[in-house]
């Protein structure tokens, strides 16, 4: 079995190659959509090699997304795993399910939290079809804010939550207003490179304000959520059904919850996000109905911003982070999930926090080398990133036009 | 290079060569310089890639890091005594080797990724290559750092050394940016789809950028390295890049040489400012002084937004100032259209479309479309809109690719090449918004297509051609003006132009004459006959009806993405399908589809 295995996956690569290749060719000559007959071709070819390949370029199918694209990527999956648990026999992910388990759960609760970050990203895109590249430091410059305030008091880490996401709020609104009013007006020659260049350049002001207001780089441990227990919840672990859960982390990921459903609760129920959605389908149309797209930028900016700084409040008291580290990390966690699930998509952006969510945990409890699991936590992230652009660079939620 | 502008660099060369002997007093001061040339090199070659070629990747300084890496530790595990192998050089160039490579496959990942997700997808390789070498300590060494072999020679000579290399890599930047490749690179960054038009291979050229900086880059980065005791993560911090934008920035995004004189300036001053004494006042901004940097950053892209060096160069260079484009009458403008005889040629003409089938999801935009060009003609393309007109001309042009049926040009199939190669095969298009290369000169614009189609032209030729084709359309006064500072007529016109130097025998027009002063348009119509009369084939998509039947000999409608008639125009106008699909009976409206804004969409990528 396992020679077998090993010979597969060294030789998929090829097979996937050969598919990718050969099958849209076939499928020009017999049938049309050469595309989906190369993404097939690629994913069959490195799950069964010859023997998936050769019958379907006999016959010639018609093909189907479900069968032929997502089956063949959950096998590779499946074979994936099986070469992973035979290599690491004694890795504590192969031996004990209830780990693997309890590792997925984490990834779930902290992808809730993910979700508000990459929420807030996504929004500002859909908006004015720009990235931004300061979102990392907003994300940091909440956790900061919030470590701050609970340090010079006693509050539970809940509390100072609005007080984060109003500071933000005015940040981002400053921000859009006074540096990104060019991208909004039109009035300069190269928009999309002007946002890049102004959001990066802002984000490395920020990062080293926040350095120069601590005083050197450092690790921060903020206040948790258990040690000013709220309705007197003070145990640090809860457990459930075998499963141990950490109490901040499962407040963390509540929190999250309720401001993922908050800001769909305001994009899709009230008048204020029905105009932002108005000027995401059609800037030119929904001026026409009297909607000013100039304002809807500020707010969708100021909000987006406020979403990073609410991601970095709720993650502070859960986590320990690192000033200036933190930026960089959880921006390219957004980067990877809006990319994901697709620019411009809220459910994308959810589906996609999750997903990572899960990658992530598993990477750094499964990792062989468990001293190493953190940092390649972070570039499984990369890993997705590039198999999303290869394969679907629109993501999985978003519009072919991105 | 005129007098005047080589004056400046050769005071430049002499103070930077006289600069050890002059100011430098510690070893100290001279790592600093030595620091402040190396960042020069950096900002030269992200200013080829970024400012000239348009790709914004901040992979840059992860480059320059992994082939300082693979310098040091091919050098730590092959002994010195081996001859060769064991050359220091030959680790440089190894590391600068393994950068090209990683800079080739980062090229072809990114491919198909423009602006933003670039950005996003170069950032995180940056962040990444940083963690992998932190973790991975028992290779790298970690935060511990790794001991790296040093070139010959002291500090002075080291000095000196990357003097050299700062100069070598001017010469090349300045070398590429001013050959075929320069101007490509520009079209490229300006409208990559137009490039594509204009026959510009744009998916090689990204690839070759990408190696090519890499290449650069991975050089400058060993050489820098192996004059410094030690490597660190920190070498590869996302700060370091940021750096980089800084400098780039300030200098000005085109011109690289602007940027390395900020590089060298801004890397002094940040050192100057570790300690500042203001009376009796000492203060050490420490930290804040990175902060200040990202403040200037953003203080010159909201301020200066084309730099602040690069203005002053090109005033040292001397540049000719530009004339404020005048509003004269539009008469003027044009003038007589005249054609020379030496643009015609013997033209074949065979284009087949069999069958041609497309859909965006499940909205079928284009079904079993048939029709052949077997004649210099004009050939109108008309239906109402959302028919799928552009949709087609995108088919034909190989800017998307049909879900079924062929396209056959000359006998041989080509469905489903690239933009670039329809262009060289003697298909020509234009857009359906006007498009040009907003920030280089009319003569320019002109010269990508020339060049493209002609690869082994010498230069001067190009230009009398580029001059005749501008003097054909009446632009000849406005040869040096940037193409983004014309007018929408003016602009036409150079669309126009740039298809005469692509000389190819079939035309695809997209609305040429959409949004055009009538004297204008009827100029306009005159230069479709005259291509015709130099014997090629025309397809002209149009909704006025009175120009497309003064102008046309054939007439093709489409509807609801169905060819419905094709033939002479009076009979064309006779048929009830036709009828009913412009005069709405059977209650066939007039429909803006999803077809059309896909179309649409596409378009203005």
């Amino acid at each position: 079995m396992a020679p077998g295995l090993i010979w597969l996956f060294l030789a998929g690569p090829v097979w996937s190659a050969l598919g990718a290749v050969f099958l849209p060719r076939r499928y020009r000559t017999q049938r049309g959509d050469p595309q989906l007959a190369g993404l097939a071709g690629g994913l069959w070819g490195a799950a069964f090699g010859p023997f998936a390949l050769a019958p379907l370029y006999a016959s010639v199918p018609v093909l189907r997304r479900g069968l032929h694209v997502v089956l063949p990527a959950v096998l590779i999956s499946g074979e994936l795993l099986l070469l992973f648990a035979h290599a690491n026999p004694g890795n504590v992910c192969v031996s004990d399910p209830l780990y693997v388990l309890n590792q997925v759960q984490t990834g779930l609760t902290v992808g809730l939290l993910y979700a508000t970050m990459a929420s807030g990203l996504t929004l500002i895109y859909s908006v004015q079809r720009i990235i931004s590249f300061t979102h990392g430091q907003f994300v940091m410059f909440g956790g900061v804010l919030t470590f701050l305030l609970l340090r010079d008091s006693d509050l539970n880490p809940i509390f100072v939550m609005p007080v984060v996401a109003i500071a933000t709020f005015v940040l981002g609104v400053v921000i859009a207003k006074v540096l990104l009013k060019p991208v909004q007006a039109g009035t300069i020659e190269r928009p999309d490179e002007y946002a890049i260049l102004m959001t990066f350049g802002v984000g490395i002001f920020l990062t080293y304000a926040l350095v120069g207001m601590l005083g050197n780089p450092i690790a921060v441990r903020a206040a948790r959520y258990t040690d000013r227990p709220l309705f007197g919840i003070d145990r640090a672990i809860f457990e459930f059904a075998g499963m141990r859960m950490r109490t901040d982390l499962l407040i963390a990921g509540a929190v999250g919850l309720v401001i993922f459903v908050a800001l769909s609760w305001l994009l899709y129920r009230t008048w204020t996000g029905r105009s932002f959605r108005a000027v995401a389908m059609d800037r030119q149309a929904a001026a026409v109905v009297g909607i000013d797209s100039g304002a809807v930028f500020l707010w969708a900016f100021g909000i987006g911003t406020a979403l990073a700084g609410l991601a970095g409040a709720a993650l502070v008291p859960a986590f320990n982070f690192q000033v200036p580290e933190m930026a960089a990390q959880t921006a390219i966690r957004s980067y990877v999930i809006v990319v994901l699930g697709g620019l411009g998509s809220l459910r994308g952006a959810l589906l996609g926090a999750l997903f990572l969510g899960v990658v992530e945990a598993l990477t750094a409890g499964c990792y062989p080398d468990p001293s190493k699991g953190a940092t390649y936590q972070v570039a499984s992230g990369l890993l997705v990133f590039l198999v999303v652009l290869l394969v679907r660079p629109q993501g999985f939620f978003g519009r072919a036009d991105t | 290079m005129k007098v005047r502008a080589a004056m400046p660099l050769v005071v430049l060369a002499i103070l930077l060569v006289l600069v050890p002997q002059l100011w430098i007093t510690s070893e100290y001061q001279l790592d600093i310089a030595r620091m402040a040339l190396y960042s020069a090199c950096l900002t030269i070659t992200w200013s080829l890639l970024a400012g000239v070629a348009g790709q914004f990747s901040f992979a840059h300084i992860a480059l320059a890091g992994i082939a300082a890496y693979s310098g040091a530790l091919w050098g730590r595990a092959i002994p010195a005594t081996i001859p060769v192998l064991g050359n220091v050089w030959f680790s440089i160039a190894l590391g600068a080797v393994v950068a090209l490579v990683i800079g080739t496959i980062l090229g072809a990942v990114v491919l198909g990724l423009r602006g933003a997700y670039l950005a996003l997808f170069t950032l995180a390789f940056g962040e990444i290559t940083r963690l992998v070498v932190i973790a991975e300590k028992e290779v790298t060494g970690g935060w511990l750092s790794l001991g790296i072999a040093q070139l010959p020679g002291g500090p002075r000579l080291h000095y000196y050394l990357m003097l050299g290399l700062l100069a070598a890599l001017l010469a090349v930047v300045y070398w590429v940016i001013r050959s075929r490749i320069g101007l490509f690179l520009r079209a490229m960054r300006e409208d990559s789809d137009v490039a594509a038009a204009m026959g510009v291979d744009t998916t090689r050229l990204k690839v070759l950028i990408f190696s090519f900086t890499a290449f650069l880059v991975g050089l400058c980065g060993a050489i820098y390295f192996h004059t410094i005791p030690r490597l660190t993560p920190g070498i590869l911090d996302l700060l370091e890049m940021g750096f980089v934008v800084v400098y780039a920035v300030v200098g000005g995004l085109e011109s690289p040489i602007a940027g390395a004189i900020a590089a060298a300036v801004l890397v002094v001053l940040l050192e100057a400012l570790r300690v500042v004494e203001i009376g009796p006042y000492r203060i050490e901004p420490g930290i804040w002084r990175y902060a200040g940097f990202g403040a200037i950053l953003v203080l010159t892209l909201r301020l200066a937004p084309n730099g602040i060096i690069a203005p002053l160069v090109r005033w040292f260079a001397g540049a000719p100032r530009r004339s404020t484009l005048g509003t004269t009458g539009i008469e003027s403008m044009i003038g007589p259209i005249a054609y020379p005889e030496a643009l015609a040629k013997q033209r074949a003409i065979d284009l087949r479309i069999e069958g041609l089938e497309m859909h965006f999801g499940g909205v079928r935009v284009l079904q079993n479309v048939s029709f052949g060009l077997d004649r210099p003609q004009i050939c109108g393309l008309i239906g109402p809109n959302g028919a799928g007109k552009t949709t087609l001309v995108n088919l034909i042009s190989g800017y998307y690719r049909p879900a079924g049926g062929a396209v056959l040009l000359g006998g041989e199939r080509v469905d489903g090449l690239r933009p670039y190669e329809m262009a060289t095969r003697g298909l020509g298009r234009t857009f359906q918004i006007t498009r040009s290369f907003r920030r280089m000169t009319v003569l320019e614009n002109l010269l990508v297509p020339e060049l493209a189609m002609h690869p082994t032209e010498i230069r001067q030729r190009a230009m009398e051609r580029a001059r005749e084709a501008l003097r054909v359309l009446g632009l000849e006064h406005l040869a040096d003006e940037h193409a983004g500072a014309l007018s929408g007529g003016q602009q036409k016109l150079l669309e126009l132009a740039r298809l005469l130097m692509l000389d190819t025998d079939i035309l695809l027009l997209d609305e040429p004459f959409a949004g055009v002063h009538p004297v204008l348009k009827k100029s306009i119509g005159t230069f479709v006959q005259h291509l015709r009369d130099q014997g090629r084939a025309v397809v002209l998509i149009e909704h006025d009806l009175t120009t497309v039947f003064s102008l046309c000999e054939r007439l093709i409608v489409l509807d609801r993405g169905t060819l419905i008639a094709d033939g002479a125009p009076d009979e064309v106008k006779r048929d009830p399908h036709v009828i009913a699909a412009y005069l709405g009976i059977h209650g066939a409206q007039v429909r803006a589809g999803p077809s059309e804004v896909e179309a649409e969409g596409a378009d203005r990528r």
